[in-house]
């Protein structure tokens, strides 16, 4: 059981996690659920193929300080699109929203896939190849966890 | 020879039966009109009267299992978060303890819905909210609301358990009957149901069978167990069933179809596991024994509602099918709407039948429907995939059907298969079952003495339960 305060007595930051629309890639999002359990964050992990919808409920039923999404098929652009809008819309636009994976399969320049999911509302977005422990290093800092 | 009689209060009868424990057998059934609204002894003196006069063995002092769904049953609210997940959690959780959901809400509950809870003046509550570690805000919200409302139920707390003792403790500061209970939901896809439901017998028994004045049967009868709500009963029983006893095989994966007069509701005990390979199962994890209550489809009070849902040319085409005529919209119309207001309307004639046989498929079938989960296929990257919400139902071996239209109409099996429905909107609906009827309307008894006597209920449900005509 992971469940519980930390000796701090602050509450444990939460993340929601899992592969986003209908992509069944199930290994990276578990591969950053285990590093960020490491890392001291209770991770409410949903698995593969998960609706955008799914996300932003799991997120109000957690009170998630962050959502990492994980793409890995291309189709981001679909499952993505408006996503922060979405959280707004759902009372939960406080809360921190990062993107990683396989985001697009044509060939265009990083920065413009970046500020396209920027648009989306995404904090942060990460290209191919990021490894766990940059977006915890970046999560803790703009949770404010770090001392 | 050795005696156990099962006594089900109804709202509209006090139903009876007596049994030998020793060799399975019936040995008689009564049913008298119902008495709770004035002394409910009257009406159980009458059923014991009417029992013993059939059965030479005094039965005076035999042991006696109750339940009852009389005064409006256990009529709860339930409050939670997120639609799809705590308040999902609650009503299951709800239903599964034997309760009528008078009302479900989700998020921060703004005052309009306290006057409506203050107004329903349920039975009892059950608030959740956040998972373990999760959401404080909201579950604290509405703590507080309930705590300055005028609402005089008992409410069981049952959320985030960082936050559920704070909750609980202010509604006790303000007088109300609070309860502290685990998490239904303390992960996201974890639902723990076992300890309210423990919590929600307790006050079944302790309050609210008091308030109704049903706990007065224990002057009269050797009681053994608890006074338990009936749709629990069933529940015993479709778990009994499907389990099996004392070395008597069970039947598997069985779902129990009870059509009345305002509700149809659906009981399975199954995993509901996927059958087919590679189904991905998505939502809030299943029980094995689940309860879904309709109660926009009913054979009387809400006939004109069935009509709405599945379309008058359907039903009139179900009916049809089984009248020697063609039977006409017009027609079946003007019945639903003498059904409507006739609650003990018996059928005449074949037309008639026809037609309450058309309208009790078209019921099953949309209640097994949304009590059945579905598979949605997702085109991939790397192909098709199968997304499962709820029950996989389609392996179920047996259905059995209780309720009037089934146990009296013509054309029981037909009603009945209604629970096959159609496979075009990829519900998970029993394919090939057996269909059983419950001619003697037994079921409650068979669950309530399954608690003492296993074995006796299992030879029972096989004699009495028979091949649907």
């Amino acid at each position: 059981m992971s469940q519980g305060e930390r000796s701090s007595g602050r509450r444990q930051p939460v993340i929601v996690l899992g592969t986003i629309g209908h992509d069944a890639h199930i290994v990276g999002s578990s591969v950053v659920r285990f590093a960020l359990e490491e890392a001291g964050f209770k991770v409410v992990f949903l698995g593969a193929v998960v609706p955008p919808e799914e996300f932003i409920a799991a997120a109000k039923e957690s009170a998630a300080d962050a959502i990492l999404v994980s793409s890995l098929y291309g189709m981001a652009r679909i499952d993505c699109a408006d996503f922060g809008a979405k959280c707004e819309e759902a009372g939960i636009g406080h809360v921190r929203l990062y993107l990683g994976g396989i985001l697009v399969t044509d060939p265009e320049e990083w920065p413009e896939t970046e500020a396209l999911f920027r648009s989306y509302g995404f904090h942060r977005v990460y290209p191919p190849q990021t490894k766990p422990n940059v977006a915890i290093a970046d999560l803790k800092s703009d949770l404010g966890l770090t001392a | 020879m050795e005696l156990a009689i099962a006594v089900d209060f109804g709202s509209t009868f006090t139903k009876g039966a007596a049994f030998d424990v020793t060799s399975g057998k019936l040995l008689g059934v009564a049913y008298q009109p119902s008495t709770v609204e004035s002394d409910i002894r009257i009406g159980l003196r009458a059923v014991l009267d009417q029992l013993q006069s059939g059965i030479r063995h005094p039965i005076a002092g035999a042991p006696t299992h109750v339940c009852s769904s009389a005064a409006g049953g256990l009529r709860m609210v339930v409050i939670g978060l997120v639609p799809s997940l705590s308040l999902e959690a609650a009503q299951r959780a709800a239903l599964g303890a034997g309760a009528k959901i008078i009302g479900a809400f989700g998020h921060k509950l703004p005052p309009m819905v306290l006057r409506q809870i203050e107004a329903a003046n349920p039975d009892l509550i059950l608030l959740a909210g956040g998972i373990d570690g999760g959401d404080e805000a909201t579950i604290q919200h509405n703590a507080r609301m309930l705590a300055e409302s005028a609402v005089k139920a008992p409410i069981i707390v049952a959320g985030n358990y960082s936050i559920s003792g704070e909750c609980h403790q202010l509604l006790v500061e303000h007088g109300k009957a609070g309860l502290l209970a685990p998490n239904i939901l303390p992960e996201i896809d974890r639902i723990e149901i076992d300890k309210v439901h423990a919590t929600i017998r307790d006050l079944f028994v302790r309050h609210i069978t008091r308030a109704k004045g049903i706990d007065q049967v224990v002057n009269e009868v050797r009681l053994i167990g608890e006074i338990i709500p009936t749709p629990s009963a069933v529940l015993a029983a479709c778990q009994l069933l499907s389990d099996g006893a004392n070395g008597r095989k069970g039947w598997g994966d069985i779902v129990i179809a009870d059509i009345g007069g305002a509700t149809t509701d659906i009981h399975s005990a199954a995993t509901g596991a996927p059958t087919r390979p590679g189904a991905i199962p998505r939502g809030l994890p299943e029980l094995f024994l689940k309860r879904t209550v309709e109660g926009d489809l009913g054979m009387r009070a809400n006939a004109a509602t069935i009509v709405e849902r599945a379309g008058a040319a359907h039903v009139v085409a179900l009916a049809s099918s089984l009248a020697n005529e063609t039977i006409s919209e017009v027609q079946l119309r003007s019945y639903v709407e003498r059904l409507g207001t006739n609650s003990n309307y018996v059928p005449s004639g074949d037309t008639e039948s026809a037609m309450d046989a058309g309208l009790a498929h078209a019921a099953i079938c949309i209640a097994m429907q949304r009590h059945a989960g579905k598979l949605r296929e997702v085109f991939t990257a790397s192909g098709a995939a199968l997304l499962q919400y709820g029950k996989d139902l389609s392996n179920v071996a047996t259905v059995i059907g209780v309720g009037g239209v089934l146990a009296r109409g013509r054309h029981a099996r037909f009603a009945l298969q209604g629970v096959v429905g159609s496979k075009a909107d990829g519900s998970l609906c029993p394919t090939k079952p057996r269909f059983l009827i419950d001619r003697s309307y037994i079921l409650y008894a068979i669950g309530l003495i399954a608690a003492t006597n296993g074995a006796a209920a299992f030879d029972l449900a096989e004699t009495l339960l028979t091949e649907a005509q």
